[in-house]
């Protein structure tokens, strides 16, 4: 009951600013044409509604969800162990970290930095396992990339 | 028509040509099959190399990577559940379930077997009545497209798993995460903030991208951290054997394999859709064919497979016959045509009877060669999952990040694949199900403008829709499929009444 | 063990890409004749030539060819990169974040006066944020009716457009497209109201031939085709002179209609770029484009090879831009 509540009111704030968004945007200057604002504001309000149903929704239990045949991808995973979520945050938070010093000092050591992070959290030696693979992981890609197919990676924006 | 057979013939065996169909068809097949590349970038590249070649040949070469782009994005969906290109998204759904079931051998060998089946079937169609056809898709305008492309999202409906309600939220904010870039008529900012690297909009790849791999992967990790940084892996060595569908199956998924070859081909002639549209549509007369479908059965792996390779085919027929790309792929073809003085039109059948026969022989070749290459490839393809899967996963991680910046070469899709595969992760954490976001995701645009390009002709009059009657035929078929959840169980509380 | 076999096969697959790449892609032959280092050493490197429309469009094609002939001048290699959106205002802006160091450079075109004064470029970046290496090519622009439509000529057809002001449906290729612009230009010295249907060039060939609308207003090089099949029949060419692949088809001038309005394209950097380097770039670039090549090569697009310096560039865009601004004014678009 809890969980579907909470979702369901982070909707309705996305929804609202959203909303507020839209507002924002321009009337159209064509005749018969419904203008920049007609889709979102359709969509949002479906969305709405969809998450006002949500909120009054019982959540599932789990041995009812399982009953259930013809499921999404998620299924089988799910019955193996619940993985606790502040760990894969954790995992996501480090990548964001190296997107973010991809983005400033460079595709290479970005990737490196972050993926020997991520390696050594879930257990590897940092030094020599986890820098080892990921610098070849990275240099590999790198040199793929930049020298065979002449796609230019991001090279940092503080140099 | 028997001269420009024989003269065809001629052209497309040529060593050249052959050598250049091969090359075209593994890049194809290698580029889709590895996460973040897509056969897209392949088409590219290739760009340069057509300069230089003679016409046949450098057709050959981007019609082999569009073939084996469409047929090698299987792969990596089945083996790792994420797909290789967007019109493979849904052959996840099923390719995978049998991939965890020990079974990855069987789906990639249905998808050998429908890639092809489509392929062939979609070039029969192009061979035998290209010109009828054109002339069909002609009559489709905003309006029709429209209504077809609505009836594709109504089988959100279907793809939406235990609840309806999450299914629809999920395929409502895909659709509405379209409306981010510039305004499909007015080519205004639209929730932009003003950043340029919005602008773009919110693409297919990089969500796709991110939402299949990044979760797949963190939850790696997390059980590998479990088990001291080795990841569990199925101690039973399942024995993967590459293995063709059998006679049987392939008896009894004829129909289906045609019908969803037939949606890929029809699709593909009609210029503004494609693929992943395709391939969910033939999705859907899969669930009706088989109610097992989503937990792992061959038709789910077929009809997808059998209606993007379809595609081809179909996309080939308002090229050739109008000079019209359907779609991104075929525009880079058309190019290829220009450069060497073919304009692709009404009249290249009357001027260049030999060369487009040579094209339909080389399609035939190609597919051959996917075949081929695709029942050996298997056998390696497979040894995949013998890989530790953390170094698996490091590689497609660092893949995620070149993969979505190669796209548009903007690092705002880096930021993009990032957060939606965050928002993957706690939809599938919350059980809201992900393919209806891509699906609308894919069609979102293709709604939005359509329907209002359709009202600037009508001046605002919603007649336009009803009309028409393609329109209005599918505009019924998407009433029905999104009300028939609410009037099920009501029928089936009526029989069940009735025989109390 | 089991990594190392992994990392050998990693290795091999990357080595195979590479291979098949590395015959692809064909880095400017053997340079003719190295370059005099007189002054600045430039290029030392590669340059990035980024083009604003998709990969395989008329745009792509030709501006890579252009920049294949003046690599081989500069003795390095111009990548040209697709950077595609916001109507051409995702690539000029990043062309304009980078370094003024003559190894950016980007294929402008019409396109950054209409992206400007529509309001998707920030404030201080107008076409002036950039300095002409040498303008390239021109295309032109024609009206084409379906070719059963009770027109025979454009006579007729303004005839008709006048008796009925705002029903004759026009597809054009979107709001503030060129062709938007063009329709708008014609609308004017005709003396007509159309009913404007922003399609895309391609949906707008469609829409012509399965009767949605009754004209439509579309580069020539899209109209050829279907007027040399005889499934359109192109009223007019709006443009400075007739074209190659259709000699039958009068420009509206000769039919005493004054409007003339033609897509440029051609090579820009950002407007700090040093002197020297500016003009070695334009020397390298006119040479390509005054070629035999690529003067066929362009001949196939139906493009007309116009070269001029990046002065002349410079005082035409301004010229350009003034008239588009007039333009955009009238069909309500322009924001700045």
């Amino acid at each position: 009951m809890k969980q579907n509540r909470i979702i369901a009111t982070v909707l309705l704030v996305i929804i609202a600013f959203w909303a507020y968004l839209t507002t924002q945007l321009p009337e159209t200057t064509m005749i018969g044409e419904p203008g920049p604002k007609f889709v979102p504001a359709v969509l949002l309000g479906i969305m709405a509604i969809l998450s006002v149903s949500l909120y009054f929704t019982k959540d599932l239990q789990k041995a009812e969800e399982t009953e259930i045949e013809a499921d999404e991808i998620e299924k089988e995973i799910e019955p193996q162990e619940e993985l606790p979520m502040s760990g894969a945050l954790k995992l996501f938070g480090i990548f964001f970290v190296g997107i973010i010093l991809v983005y400033l000092v460079g595709f290479t050591i970005g990737l490196i930095v972050s993926l020997s992070a991520m390696l050594w959290m879930i257990g590897w030696k940092l030094f020599p396992r986890a820098i080892l693979f990921s610098t070849t992981v990275t240099l590999a890609i790198y040199f793929l990339f930049s020298w065979a197919l002449k796609i230019p990676l991001p090279n940092g924006s503080l140099f | 028509m028997l001269e420009y057979f024989s003269q065809g013939l001629v052209i497309a065996l040529q060593w050249e040509n052959i050598l250049f169909m091969f090359i075209g068809t593994i890049l194809g097949l290698v580029f889709a099959s590895i996460p973040g590349l897509t056969f897209s970038t392949a088409l590219i590249l290739m760009i340069p190399v057509t300069f230089g070649l003679d016409p046949v040949p450098a057709i050959s070469v981007l019609l082999g990577v569009f073939a084996g782009g469409m047929s090698g994005g299987s792969i990596s969906a089945i083996l790792l559940g994420i797909p290789g290109t967007p019109s493979a998204a849904a052959t996840v759904i099923d390719g995978y379930e049998m991939a965890k079931k020990g079974e990855a051998g069987r789906a990639l060998g249905m998808a050998v077997y429908a890639s092809v089946f489509g392929g062939i079937f979609s070039l029969l169609v192009l061979m035998l009545v290209a010109p009828q056809l054109a002339k069909v898709a002609l009559k489709f305008g905003p309006a029709e497209i429209f209504a077809l492309v609505i009836f594709g999202l109504s089988t959100i409906v279907s793809l939406s798993g235990t609840s309806l309600n999450k299914g629809l939220l999920a395929g409502m904010f895909g659709l509405l995460l379209t409306t981010v870039g510039l305004d499909p008529v007015m080519g205004l900012q639209r929730f932009t903030f003003g950043q340029s690297w919005l602008m773009i909009g919110i693409g297919i790849m990089p969500v796709m991208i991110g939402m299949f791999a990044l979760p797949e992967i963190i939850e790696t990790f997390q059980r590998a951290k479990n088990n001291k940084g080795v990841s569990k892996e199925p101690t039973d060595k399942q024995v993967v054997k590459a293995s063709f569908p059998t006679l049987k199956e392939m008896k009894s998924t004829f129909f289906l394999m045609i019908k969803s070859s037939a949606i890929g081909t029809g699709l593909g002639a009609i210029p503004g859709t494609g693929g992943p549209i395709a391939s969910f549509l033939a999705y859907d007369q899969a669930k009706r064919h088989n109610p097992k479908c989503g937990k792992g059965v061959i038709e789910g792996v077929g009809a997808p497979e059998a209606a993007n390779n379809g595609v081809t085919g179909g996309a080939m027929i308002p090229l050739l016959t109008l000079g019209i790309p359907g779609d991104s792929a075929t525009a880079i073809m058309l190019g290829a045509f220009l450069i060497h003085g073919l304009a692709p039109g009404p009249l290249l059948f009357q001027n260049y009877g030999d060369l487009v026969y040579a094209i339909f022989i080389s399609i035939l070749i190609i597919y051959i060669m996917v075949l081929v290459i695709q029942f050996f490839g298997i056998r390696l393809f497979v040894r995949v999952l013998d890989f530790p899967k953390v170094n698996l996963m490091i590689v497609i991680l660092a893949m995620t990040v070149v993969g979505s910046f190669a796209i548009n070469l903007n690092f705002g899709d880096v930021l993009i694949m990032f957060f939606a595969g965050l928002l993957g992760y706690l939809m599938k954490r919350y059980g809201f199900p992900i393919t209806p976001l891509i699906l609308a995701l894919v069609l979102g645009y293709t709604i939005e403008s359509n329907f209002r390009k359709a009202l600037v002709y009508s001046d605002g009059s919603l007649d336009i829709f009803v009309q028409s009657p393609v329109s209005l035929v599918f505009l019924i078929l998407a009433l029905i499929m999104l009300l028939a959840p609410l009037i099920k169980p009501i029928l089936e509380k009526r029989v069940k009444a009735d025989k109390a | 063990m089991k990594k190392s076999k992994f990392m050998i096969i990693v290795l091999t697959v990357l080595l195979a890409i590479t291979m098949l790449a590395g015959c692809s892609s064909t880095p400017a032959e053997q340079p003719t004749e190295p370059t005099e280092p007189t002054e600045t050493p430039f290029p030392e490197k590669s340059m990035d030539l980024t083009i604003l429309f998709g990969a395989g469009g008329a745009a792509d094609v030709i501006g890579r060819k252009l920049a294949d002939g003046a690599a081989k001048e500069l003795g390095e290699p111009i990548v040209a990169n697709v950077r595609t959106g916001g109507g051409g205002a995702v690539g000029y802006q990043h062309v304009l974040g980078q370094k003024a160091d003559g190894y950016n450079l980007v294929w402008n075109s019409t396109s950054i006066c209409v992206t400007y004064h529509q309001g998707n470029m920030p404030a201080d970046q107008d076409y002036s944020a950039f300095r002409g290496v040498a303008k390239i090519t021109e295309e032109a622009s024609a009206i084409a009716v379906k070719a059963d439509a009770p027109w025979a000529n454009l006579e007729e057809f303004v005839e008709y457009a006048k008796a009925n002001p705002g029903k004759v449906t026009v597809a054009n290729s979107g709001v503030g497209s060129f062709n938007h612009l063009t329709a708008a230009a014609i609308e004017d010295a005709l003396g007509v109201e159309f009913k404007h249907i922003p399609l895309d060039s391609k949906e707008s060939v469609t829409a012509l031939l399965g009767g949605r609308v009754d004209a439509m207003v579309n580069m020539a090089f899209d109209a050829i085709p279907q007027v040399q099949a005889g499934e359109m029949r192109a009223l007019g060419i709006v443009g400075t002179q007739r074209i190659d692949a259709m000699p039958d088809v009068p420009t509206m001038k000769e039919q005493g209609y004054d409007v003339d309005l033609l897509m440029w394209r051609g090579i820009a950097v950002p407007k700090d770029t040093p002197d020297e380097i500016v003009l070695k770039l334009q020397d390298a670039f006119l040479t390509s484009a005054n070629s035999d090549e690529f003067k066929e090569f362009a001949k196939k697009y139906s493009l007309t090879v116009a070269p001029t310096t990046g002065a002349e560039f410079d005082a035409y865009m301004a010229e350009q831009d003034e008239m588009i601004a007039k333009l955009m004014d009238k069909i309500g678009l322009k924001k700045q």
